[in-house]
This record gives structure tokens, C-alpha cells and sequence, in this order.
């Protein structure tokens, strides 16, 4: 690795910087620095005056708001007995004067609110099965789908008196005289509900009439926080941003968040075993055959705090490279497995050492040093 | 410690930025564009940027790391700039080394080679950290990434470097 960064820096010593680079750089920023002391004096006197606008302007704006909240003081709008002239409410009070007897007892329905939540629930099924019993039309069909579909809606909305008043008045069977007065009594509530009323005429002349109560709730469109998201995607700066994002996204670990202190802690020699797998072959300097190695497996406490005190001699302090995949030119892969199901893999090879660790492989640069000790311990415990 | 004097916005300060950074700057600014005059001249517009704000640093690496910072921006800017992204650079040669005329050995000219031929993204992260010396830390700090994306990036970066240069690498 020094080899490779000696020659990428001879190479790139060789792209040869312009002579005159430091002096035209001197020049223009000297230059900017004489310019803006020059424009920071001369612009002082401009400043002050600019200054002295900003507190006159803001000086008339108090003033202006201070004449405002006096002159409405005066007209008493801050009085508690102050009213306006008319209001809504007053025209839709006396429309219900004028109201037929017959509808007098929807109102009082419509005062009368249900004890409990699932009071109104039972009562509403009722009037909508009786509905469907009288009259089996397309139409009450779609509203039945719509009723069914809504039903838990009604199991929130009942807890709400106003609303609950509204549901329940929808389910009493009224006379078709009613239906225009009501109507305009529900409006007075469109600002936190939404009212439709759907009646139909039995061929005796008496009428359902059945309601759905639409609530406003604040809504949150899934596609709206998904474009949210990508507008957030696309604030990156580059593509190449995102994709890194992305990358995190899937389950690349964070290096900061392995320590392998608290990684190696599992593996206590007490109750642990390791096996050493070699990943290579020698040729016999003798006759030039092929000597292969099996691997060992360590279960002796004293073994194990060798085997623990030679992987762990080098220098932790250094942050690893963490990657999703397993190194490919390993020597030795040490296993590590103790009585409670902990399991790690360790990787070693030309100078580095990789730490397998929930999901991560987490690799430590090693000295040329660190990794000779290394392979040759791992080396002796294999043919011990 | 810092000295106070290098805060000080004169003469001296220009000269003592020009003559520890300048270099550094500008190789690092290559390593995006790929072109030495561009980058000279982005180098260049980085310096003047640190009169134009005169930013207040802590101490040598909190200098350090707004000139890198602000360098990797205007790099970024330049290259996503109309002229660049639509035409690409024209390879006249200019800023590819002479193995014949500098006597650059065939193995570091094939490490060059090796290395500006990797994406941007790995290419800069392998500058910054084997010719610049800077941490994983620093190098995502200077790249505005998480520092598991500059480490990724980094072993990305090896792993096709190793492909490329086999054991030369």
C-alpha cells in the first residue's frame, strides 16, 4: 500500500502546477482585500444613513399600529358587550320557529345525545337495516357498501358530541316535510362536518332517511410524504449522494458504531472454541509436492487467550473499513463460537484483519509488522 | 496552538496560506476536474473566497478543512456547470503525464492512469486519502457524506484499483 501511494504521488507530482500560480493568486486576493477595505470605508457614511432609515421606518410602523389599536378601542371592539349586527345564527334560529311540529321532534332528537359511543352505533345499524328491509334499490346498496365500509369511522366520531347528535337524528324515520328545515339546521355544522342526507319514499308515504357524516380530519397523503422524501433525495447534491443514501439505507453498517472491544467481549476462553481454517497450500521445497492444511480447532483455555491476544495485539485505535462483503483473498478465516450462540468470523490476509460482526465486515489495516506476527502465530497453531 | 497573526487578513497571512495549501489545493481540485488549468483556476477562486469571507478558524485543521471544503464545492459546482456537464473535457493530452519526457516510470503512470480512470467518487476518496493524508473523518466532512459512505467509497475504491492494477496495488 505505501508503494501504490509513493507512485499515485509521483505521478501526480509530475502535472506540473503553473510557475506564476502562487503571484497571480497573491495578486487577486490582495487585490480583494484592498477593495474591500476601500468599499467597507466609503460605504460607512451610506451605512449610517441606511441605519437611521431603518429606525425611523420602524419608529413610524409602531406608530401607525399604536393609532390603529387606539381608533379600534375607541369604536369599542375590544369591549366585552360589544356585538355585531347580525349574525347567522339569529336567521337559522328563526327558521326553526317557523319549523312543522313534526320536524320540533327531530330537533329534540338532534339535542339528545347518546350516552355512550356504543349506544349510537347499535341504534344506527338498526335504522340501516330496517332501511334496507323496506327498499332494496341500487342505490341503497352503494350507501349500505358505504356505511360498511365507514363503520369503525363511526366508532371515533361517536365520541364527539356534536357529530354523534347529527348521526343520530339521521337515523330516526322523519316525515318528508322535514327535509328542507333540517337540512339548513345541518349546515350550521358544515364547518367541522360534512352532511349528506339521502331520503327515499316508501309507498306509504313515510320516508328514511339516512346520513353520512364525513368528519374533516387533518389527512396525510402517503403520496405526498413519499414526494416529500424524494424532494428531500433530490436536495443532495449529486446523484452519487443519493446513492451512497441508499446504500446506507440497505444495511451498509456504520464503522463508528463497531467496537471491537464490545464485539470480542462474547468470547470470553472460558466458554468459548475457535476453529482456524486455512485458505491456502504450500509446495514442499523437498519434493515439490502439495502440502494442504486442515483446519484446527482450539478448545483449551490457554489456547484460546493466545489465539485471543494475537489477533487482538494490533492497534484497534485506527477506524475499519466496513463493507458488505467477506474479503475474497484470505489466508486463515478464524471461527468463533462460544455456549450462548455467539458466533464471529474473523478474515485475515496480506495485511489487513476483517471482523465479521452482525451483518458488517469490518476490516483493520495491519503493519507490515502486525501482520508477519499474525500470520505466523496463526501459522504455528495450525501445525502445533 | 494557533497563531493569532495567521487570522489576521494581510500580506503575510496571503503567503502563509498560498505556501502550506496551494499545492494541495490544486491537486485536490485535479482529482475532480481532471485538468490542470481548470483546476488551478479553481483553486485560485478558493483562495480568494477565504478574503471574501474571512471566516474566524479555531486552529491549522479547522483552516484546513474550510479550504478543502469549500475547494470540493467549487469543484462540484464547476462540474456541474452547463459548459462541463453537456460537453465533458476535450483529452488534449495537456494534462496527462509523459512517461517518455518526465522519466515517470511505467508502473506510477499506470497507477495514474488507474486512478483517474475510477468513477469521481472513488477517485477523489482515494486522493484524499493516500495523497492528501486525510481521515476517513476528514474526508467525509470535506465531501459532505456520512463517514460509513466515505468508508464504503474507500473500499470500493481499493477493490476496483486492485482489479485494475493487480499487485501493484
Amino acid at each position: 500500500m505505501p508503494d501504490f501511494s509513493d507512485k499515485y504521488k509521483r505521478a501526480l507530482e509530475y502535472q506540473e502546477i503553473s510557475p506564476d500560480f502562487k503571484e497571480r493568486t497573491a495578486k487577486a486576493m490582495t487585490e480583494l482585500l484592498d477593495s474591500e477595505n476601500t468599499d467597507s470605508l466609503s460605504a460607512q457614511p451610506y451605512k449610517r444613513k441606511i441605519k437611521m432609515t431603518g429606525m425611523l421606518s420602524a419608529m413610524g410602523a409602531a406608530a401607525a399600529c399604536f393609532a390603529v389599536v387606539v381608533a379600534l378601542n375607541n369604536a369599542g371592539v375590544f369591549d366585552r358587550d360589544f356585538a355585531p349586527a347580525v349574525s347567522e345564527t339569529d336567521i337559522i334560529v328563526t327558521e326553526e320557529t317557523d319549523m312543522p311540529e313534526a320536524f320540533e321532534s327531530v330537533t329534540e332528537a338532534v339535542m339528545t345525545v347518546p350516552e355512550t359511543a356504543a349506544e349510537v352505533i347499535e341504534t344506527k345499524a338498526a335504522a340501516v337495516t330496517t332501511t334496507f328491509a323496506a327498499e332494496e334499490t341500487d342505490f341503497e346498496e352503494i350507501v349500505a357498501e358505504e356505511k360498511a365500509a365507514d363503520n369503525y369511522g363511526y366508532t371515533e366520531t361517536a365520541q364527539t358530541t356534536a357529530v354523534t347528535a347529527e348521526i343520530k337524528a339521521g337515523l330516526e324515520p322523519i316525515p318528508q316535510t322535514a327535509n328542507a328545515p333540517a337540512e339548513e339546521t345541518h349546515s350550521a355544522v358544515q364547518s367541522e362536518t360534512a352532511v349528506t342526507i339521502v331520503s327515499e319514499s316508501t309507498d306509504g308515504g313515510e320516508s328514511f332517511s339516512l346520513e353520512t357524516v364525513l368528519i374533516l380530519e387533518p389527512y396525510v397523503d402517503e403520496a405526498e410524504v413519499f414526494e416529500e422524501m424524494a424532494e428531500e433525495e433530490i436536495a443532495a447534491e449529486t446523484e452519487d449522494e443519493y446513492e451512497e443514501a441508499v446504500e446506507e439505507a440497505a444495511g451498509v453498517p456504520d464503522p463508528s458504531a463497531f467496537s471491537l472491544r464490545r464485539a470480542s467481549s462474547d468470547f470470553s476462553a472460558q466458554n468459548s472454541s475457535a476453529v482456524i481454517t486455512p485458505l491456502f497450500e504450500d509446495i514442499s521445497a523437498e519434493d515439490g509436492t502439495v502440502i494442504s492444511y486442515e483446519p484446527k480447532s482450539i478448545t483449551s483455555v490457554t489456547d484460546l487467550l493466545k489465539l485471543g491476544d494475537g489477533l487482538y495485539a494490533f492497534s484497534a485505535e485506527a477506524e475499519p473499513d466496513v463493507t458488505t462483503e467477506a474479503p475474497a483473498d484470505s489466508r486463515f478465516i478464524i471461527d468463533y463460537a462460544d455456549r450462548q450462540g455467539n458466533v464471529m468470523r474473523i478474515y485475515t490476509g496480506n495485511r489487513y484483519i476483517c471482523f465479521a460482526y452482525e451483518g458488517g465486515y469490518y476490516t483493520y489495516e495491519l503493519t507490515e509488522k502486525e501482520y508477519n506476527e499474525l500470520d505466523s502465530f496463526l501459522f504455528s497453531v495450525l501445525t502445533e | 496552538m494557533y497563531s493569532v497573526t495567521k487570522g489576521k487578513y494581510d500580506d503575510g497571512y496571503i503567503s502563509y496560506l498560498l505556501d502550506t495549501y496551494s499545492d494541495t489545493v490544486i491537486r485536490l481540485c485535479f482529482s475532480y476536474v481532471r485538468n490542470m488549468h481548470d483546476a488551478e483556476d479553481i483553486a485560485q477562486d478558493t483562495f480568494c473566497e477565504i478574503i471574501r469571507r474571512k471566516p474566524e478558524f479555531n486552529d491549522d485543521n479547522h483552516e484546513k478543512a474550510w479550504l478543502f471544503r469549500t475547494a470540493v464545492n467549487k469543484c462540484k459546482n464547476h462540474l456541474k456547470s452547463g459548459w462541463v456537464s453537456k460537453t465533458g473535457y476535450i483529452d488534449d493530452g495537456v494534462s496527462e503525464p509523459s512517461a517518455e519526457d518526465s522519466g515517470l516510470d511505467d508502473t506510477a503512470r499506470a497507477v495514474f492512469d488507474a486512478v483517474m480512470g475510477l468513477p469521481e467518487k472513488y477517485r477523489t476518496v482515494i486522493h484524499m486519502y493516500y495523497y492528501t493524508g486525510l481521515s476517513i473523518a476528514e474526508i467525509a466532512a470535506a465531501k459532505h457524506i456520512s463517514t460509513a459512505s466515505a468508508g464504503t467509497q474507500l473500499a470500493r475504491g481499493r477493490a476496483l484499483l486492485k482489479k485494475k492494477l493487480g499487485d501493484d496495488f
